[in-house]
């Protein structure tokens, strides 16, 4: 072994621990990378097999009742390429011991074979045998998490009529990979997937040799199968719907959904998308912090080297052999950094494949760490090593042989600050600390970045959770206020109301009246719940961003302001309105008020503009009730004897799904960024106090020679990390609200626009968490300063 | 005898901090084959930047050096060379000794020659140069274990070890009491006398000139005086 490569062992010994914190930070880097990285990968790759292995549709189209001819109508369409007519229907699984009934969808499979789109992933048991009117197959997350069984009987009403089915197989399904996706807050034992055989379906709804959904597979040169689907504006996707909705049109067809408008698909379109932006950014950030550590301790070794370097100059090194012996320092801490990273990343990415997998049912592949993963890995703990090493390596080649001989001229310091009378207030290590700090802002400012980031990291790790609490607050505190609502599956007639006042434990009912329909403008179109209530309610309002309530103008229609924008619709302006049920009746509506609505997309009139555009009668299709707790079960009871009720929700068990599903992830990601964040924190201080221990050996020895104290010398180094801490640690939280907001602004607007609320508590949590690293550091340093023969120093001749 | 290495009209200008200073102020300097030239000044005479000058660790701000190889008789300008040419200068011909050692710290006495002898094109074996300065049962200790005159003459065996054509040292003994210094003072004239490699040695000592071919005076950057020795007097019998 050369002596130049036993030299480089044998620093890299004598500074273990820092190489091994800066190390750390390579590994968080590399480890977040591969983490994320590859579990978007693994999830999309197995999202991509579970697609092509049950042939996920490309188009659904809901319609009221069709004859199957109609199916080969659709199969003419230019791109299509399969069509799979099916019942599909809203039905109510009342099951014993649960408060409320499950609501349950309905699904046929053909009479004799498997479905040829959106077939079903067998986990356990069998499909229905043909010909068997009680067997059923089961969405497997259902059944898990009711303990329901092959073998069970359950009950189900369909269209009114209560049966016993027994269970014969439970499955797995690409349309609910997200379960649950019919409700508004996913909760897994609250919403069923029944499959049945088709011909037994068909004669529950008297739907003998028609269907009221199409499933389309469309030729491969029509599909894209990217995250977008086939595009926001893909011209297939305009061309092939709109022929569907055409053909469909007479049979009650509500219009027709792309694939990445499909529920499931789009929720997990949109984690990975966002999956998929935390790839890019968090790694940047670690490794950016990684180069920059790399940076402050290659500079100050090559400080520290000086008479070294120059000795290997005189021997006849070349600058850029001795650069690369430095670099080759910064290169090995940055391969081990790598190695630990990928390791560790991979089992963090097992863990977030899970936690993901816990919520998205996708079979068969797990966490995968392929080869190209950790080359990748690698390469980029090794260029946060060269960002780093490259430029403090520079300096070996600027530095003269003789020059390096000399010990460095003595750096000029000025009084500007630090020379005012008001510097008395300040014992001698506040002084020396500031004057360090207007002679290397450069270094205080970096340092300062460095702890900025880990607070930042902290911010943007807890903030969703923040964010998501305050939503639902702000969604069960005043727009939502009901004890328990009911959905009818078909409109009843107001003084249906005046009963259920009347059903035990009910305190006051208000109706809802709803109905789906399409906005037109411009060419553009969407399809949104067209929502009236009596004038008197006070359950359900109409909130905007700011709190405040929107009224509802007696005449004219009241748009989400993002709808507006969407449709270029504006005060003043007339809709377009189609209602896509019943008799699809149309009209043009002025838009009256835009509502600052914190998610989704709404239209809004009133009870009087609803009845006269449906043409009907005062109805509703949803009851709102307030009800005493403690008659639940009566309530219950009573209900279950109403056949027309599609769906009954308790607001508490909402919120009590979304506190235990959101408490568990959040728990889990503040851990895991905490766990990053400290290493950074620890990684930026403990380097820097190093860097200060051994460029300040000597003025701190002669501090001591003077008659200070190790306490009031210590003090030095103490006030100086807290000067760092004081200036990194706004800038941190500032930051990170920065990274929130840019992180939000990736949702879908469409979708969510809430603001970035982040707690004081988020805020605080960040900053100590932080400040304890940098104490903990501390006490590791002024252990060694008390065992550093200060005095020792004095004597090395400079 | 043509010079091994020659420098006319050297002078260098530094900027220290924010004054400039006038090191050398065109000194003519001649260094023949196998000579032992003694720069002799006081502090701040210029005789270190001169040094490091002739060895290629610094370049003059006017004036010309010359390095003649006496193998081959080619002739190359040091003055306006590259980086890169100083660089294969040194690693080639030259061997420096400081006053101060400069061993690198973390490197054993064996592994402080080899860094030389890694990297030489027909170098001595490490042991080989440590036996010649008597450190035959030192190779592996490293430099905080060993004493000061130890550690000059482990700096003496790496700057032999190369076979240089030119041995620069400066103050070697600087940093030694009297009994160590004679130590490291006859190693250099051993290695000049044995293997031939002509030699300055800086020293502000009066009484080591005396070991001298020939003694070069320097005072506030100009050379004041030259004369030879008629003998040169053995280390073994200069007192100071």
């Amino acid at each position: 072994m050369k002596a130049l490569t036993k030299k480089l062992l044998r620093d890299l010994a004598h500074q273990r621990w820092q190489a091994l914190s800066i190390a750390l930070v390579v590994a968080s880097g590399v480890a977040a990378y591969v983490c994320m990285r590859g579990a978007y990968d693994s999830l999309l790759n197995a999202r991509a097999h579970y697609y092509a292995r049950t042939r996920f549709g490309d188009v659904w189209a809901e319609l009221s009742r069709a004859p199957l001819r109609v199916a080969r109508e659709l199969e003419a369409v230019e791109g299509v390429s399969v069509v799979h007519p099916r019942i599909s229907r809203a039905a109510l699984m009342p099951l014993e011991g649960s408060l409320e009934p499950v609501a349950a969808r309905v699904i046929s499979i053909p009479a004799h074979a498997d479905a040829p789109i959106n077939a079903l992933e067998l986990i356990e048991g069998r499909l229905p045998e043909p010909g068997r009117a009680d067997e059923i197959a089961l969405l497997e997350v259902f059944a898990r998490n009711r303990r329901i069984a092959p073998g069970d009987s359950i009950p189900l009403v369909l269209n009114g009529v209560r049966r016993e089915l027994r269970v014969v197989g439970l499955a797995g399904s690409p349309e609910y990979v997200l379960a649950a996706s019919e409700g508004m807050v996913p909760g897994e034992d609250r919403f069923a997937v029944v499959w049945m055989r088709e011909p037994v379906l068909a004669a529950a709804y008297g739907l003998e040799q028609a269907f009221d959904e199409a499933v389309i597979r469309l030729d491969p040169a029509y599909r894209e199968d990217g995250l977008a689907a086939f595009g926001e504006e893909g011209r297939h996707e305009r061309a092939i719907l709109a022929a569907i909705d055409a053909i469909l049109e007479p049979w009650g067809g509500q219009g027709a959904t792309p694939r990445r408008l499909q529920l499931s698909h789009y929720a997990l379109s949109g984690e990975l998308e966002q999956l998929s932006g935390m790839a890019k950014t968090v790694p940047a950030l670690f490794l950016f912090v990684a180069a920059f550590l790399l940076n402050v301790s290659l500079s100050r070794m090559i400080e520290l080297q000086r008479p070294e370097i120059a000795v290997l100059k005189c021997l006849g090194y070349s600058s850029r052999e001795i650069g690369l012996h430095f670099l080759v320092f910064g290169v090995l801490i940055a391969a081990l950094g790598g190695a630990l990273g990928i390791a560790l990343g991979a089992w963090l990415g097992d863990m977030l494949v899970d936690l993901y997998l816990e919520f998205f049912r996708l079979p068969g592949e797990r966490f995968r760490l392929t080869p190209a993963l950790a080359l990748t890995g690698v390469a980029v703990s090794f260029a946060a090593a060269l960002a780093g090493g490259v430029l403090s390596v520079r300096r070996v080649t600027r530095l003269a042989p003789a020059d390096a001989m000399r010990p460095p001229t003595p750096t000029s310091y000025r009084r500007r600050l630090s020379g005012g009378p008001w510097m008395k207030l300040f014992e001698m290590a506040g002084t020396m600390v500031l004057r360090e700090a207007e002679r290397r802002p450069l270094r205080v400012m970096l340092s300062a970045v460095g702890i900025a980031f880990s607070v930042s990291i902290l911010v943007v790790g807890r903030f969703q959770g923040d964010v998501l609490v305050t939503l639902v607050e702000e969604l069960f505190e005043h727009a939502m206020r009901e004890d328990v609502s009911v959905q009818l599956a078909r409109p009843a007639p107001r003084r249906a109301l005046r009963e259920l006042e009347h059903l035990p434990g009910v305190l006051r009912v208000e109706g809802m009246r709803q109905a789906m329909v399409r906005i037109r403008s411009d060419g553009r179109h969407r399809d949104v719940p067209l929502l009236a209530r009596e004038d008197d309610v006070e359950m359900r309002l109409v909130v905007a961003q700011d709190g405040g309530v929107v009224r509802i103008p007696p005449d004219g229609v009241v748009l989400t302001r993002k709808l507006g924008e969407v449709l270029g619709l504006g005060l003043g302006d007339e809709a377009d309105v189609e209602v896509l049920t019943g008799d699809r009746p149309r009209a043009r509506l002025r838009v009256v008020g835009l509502a600052d609505e914190m998610f989704g997309l709404f239209a809004h009139v009133s009870d009087r503009t609803m009845q006269r555009f449906l043409r009907e009668e005062p109805a509703f299709d949803v009851a709102l009730l307030r009800v005493d707790e403690r008659e639940l079960p009566r309530l219950r009871a009573a209900l279950a004897r109403y056949p027309g009720i599609a769906q009954l929700v308790r607001r508490r068990s909402i919120i009590e799904t979304f506190h235990r599903q959101s408490g568990r992830s959040m728990a889990i990601m503040t851990a895991i960024m905490t766990f990053f964040s400290a290493i950074i924190a620890v990684g930026v201080v403990y380097n820097n106090m190093r860097v200060s221990l051994s460029m300040r050996a000597r003025d701190l020895a002669t501090m001591r020679v003077l008659g200070f104290r190790r306490r009031e010398v210590g003090a030095v180094l103490f006030g100086e990390m807290m000067l760092h801490l004081a200036v990194g640690v706004p800038i941190g939280l500032w930051l990170g609200t920065y990274f929130s907001e840019a992180i939000m602004a990736t949702v879908d607007p469409e979708r969510y626009r809430w603001p970035v609320v982040i707690s004081s508590a988020t805020y605080a949590y960040a900053a100590l968490t932080v400040i304890a690293a940098a104490l903990a550091c501390w006490v590791v340093v002024r252990r060694r300063l008390d065992r550093l023969d200060l005095i020792a120093v004095l004597k090395t001749r400079e | 005898m043509p010079a091994v290495l020659e420098g006319r009209g050297v002078t260098k200008v530094y900027r220290m901090g924010e004054v400039d200073v006038h090191a050398l102020r065109g000194v003519d300097f001649a260094l023949e084959a196998g000579e032992l030239v003694a720069l002799f000044g006081a502090s701040g005479s210029g005789k270190s930047t001169l040094l490091n000058i002739l060895g290629g660790l610094d370049t003059a701000t006017s004036g010309t050096v010359v390095y003649r190889d006496r193998r081959t008789g080619a002739t190359h300008d040091l003055t306006g060379a590259r980086d890169h040419d100083l660089t294969r200068f040194r690693r080639e011909r030259v061997g420096f000794v400081f006053q101060f050692y400069n061993l690198v710290p973390s490197l054993t006495a064996r592994e402080n020659v080899e860094l030389v002898t890694d990297i030489a094109e027909a170098p001595m074996r490490p042991e080989e140069v440590l036996a010649l300065v008597g450190l035959r049962e030192r190779l592996d200790h490293f430099p905080a274990q060993l004493s000061g005159g130890e550690q000059q003459r482990v700096a003496i065996a790496r700057a032999v070890a190369k076979r240089p054509d030119i041995l620069l040292c400066d103050e070697p003994t600087g940093a030694l009491d009297f009994r160590t210094g004679l130590l490291v003072l006859e190693m250099i004239e051993r290695v000049n006398r044995e293997l031939g490699t002509a030699t300055i040695l800086i020293t502000h000592n009066a009484p080591i000139v005396a070991m001298a071919d020939r003694i070069v005076t320097l005072a506030d950057g100009l050379v004041e005086s030259e004369r030879a020795n008629e003998v040169r007097k053995p280390v073994s019998e200069i007192r100071w």
